[in-house]
């Protein structure tokens, strides 16, 4: 038994405890984040098995390009094995997300960009497996499956990673980790173009106001399909700069920031305040973030390293029967 | 059951059913875990090539008397 084999054992169970210790932190050591309350703590779970699908699907990708360099059943076993892990994973985020959803903008599905491209690429993946089901033969299903993978895992970051940054309208709460993806808000001017978007909601400015040391913006902010229609007063602290008064939405948590402004010229920088953005700058949660990616990135190598074991034993199982029922 | 629900109490409530359901997931991933390690390791056992046998052949030595006789 080699050392690797020894060890396995052993670094499961510590896993195993590992993952629930991020359990318990979850819920006990990571503080309420305001705005979100007990909701915010959902993205221990939502982001990093986000993370751990894309990293399944690349891995995927590698096996089967492996395997179509060299032909190897145990390449192709894991090619299957990695993809299946990661459209759990893929599930599990889709589902957290839904869940985030429901708490934040009040419905579990909202056709958000983001939602709309992890639906895409989940059917892609499911494609995959319905492609490798429809092909008996085992090595033309191979083949062909390899050559799918490999067209499916370079959808795959244009999905994860540019399609929701580039979309007008976002409710996804980007700024929490990549800052610059639509977090810089749009500006408007009294005077000039006083219609604009962020997120779902439209903006009309209607004024901007110096009342004392601060700037007042009269905002209406208009939802969906015209279901709420509100004025905001966000306010900017003059001298300092900063946003002061950020009220929130219609029926949502998103706040409205003032941002800059320029009194004289009309011209106001609103955005949107999504709640999760900031929430990793607390120590606890950022520690228990980091360990929570440890911890998916190691179940996942489990996952599907058992997964690949289990089908290649499938495959010499179905070998021997094959071989005992021939004929004497 | 309506002390679970208790602003105060939920939070410890959720924490125990995660982990619980985690470690009902982690028990069951051990279980096949052991089982595949197992079936390995009778497969490779069954399929491991025969140990070679020496194919001489015993036969009384023929002497020089006997060939005479």
């Amino acid at each position: 038994m080699g050392a690797v084999s020894r060890l396995a054992p052993i670094a499961k169970l510590l896993l195993g405890v590992w993952l629930a210790g991020v359990v318990v932190a979850m819920f006990l050591v990571v503080p309420q984040y305001v705005g979100l309350g007990d909701a915010g703590r959902i993205i221990i779970m939502h982001v990093p098995t986000a993370w751990i699908t894309t990293a399944a699907f690349t891995v995927s990708a590698v096996y089967s390009a492996l395997y179509l360099w060299r032909r190897s059943p145990a390449h192709d076993a894991n090619a299957v094995a990695a993809a299946e892990a990661g459209f759990l994973f893929c599930v599990l985020a889709t589902v957290t997300g839904s869940i985030f959803a429901q708490i934040v903008w009040g419905t579990f599905w909202n056709w958000d960009p983001r939602e709309t491209s992890i639906l895409v690429l989940l059917l892609i993946y499911a494609a995959y497996f319905a492609l490798r089901s429809a092909i008996d033969e085992p090595l033309r299903r191979r083949r062909l499956s390899a050559a799918y993978n490999l067209f499916a895992a370079v959808t795959m970051p244009f999905l994860v990673f540019v399609a929701p940054r580039v979309a007008e309208s976002s409710l996804h709460p980007n700024c929490a980790f990549i800052q610059g993806s639509k977090c810089e808000g749009i500006v408007l001017n009294a005077g000039g173009i006083k219609i604009g978007q962020l997120g779902d909601v439209i903006l009309e400015l209607k004024g901007l106001e110096q009342r004392d040391d601060f700037a007042v913006a009269t905002v209406e902010v208009r939802t969906p399909g015209l279901a709420e229609r509100i004025t905001l007063q966000p306010t900017l602290e003059l001298a300092s700069g900063r946003p002061a008064d950020r009220p929130e939405f219609p029926g949502q948590q998103f706040l409205l920031a003032l941002e800059e402004a320029d009194v004289a010229t009309g011209e106001a920088l609103l955005n949107i305040e999504a709640p999760g953005t900031g929430l990793l700058s607390n120590s606890r949660t950022l520690w228990t973030f980091m360990a929570a990616n440890l911890g998916f990135l190691g179940l996942f190598i489990w996952l599907y390293r058992l997964r690949a074991d289990v089908l290649v034993l499938q495959e010499r199982l179905a070998e021997r029967r094959g071989t005992y029922e021939l004929p004497a | 059951m309506n002390f679970l629900l208790d602003p105060a109490v939920a939070i410890y409530v959720a924490a125990a059913v995660a982990l619980v359901v985690w470690l009902g997931v982690f028990a069951f991933l051990w279980r096949i875990d052991q089982t595949t390690r197992e079936l390995r390791r009778k497969l490779d056992e069954e399929t491991s090539p025969p140990v070679p046998t020496p194919r001489a052949t015993l036969e009384p030595r023929r002497t020089q008397a006997a060939r005479e006789s």
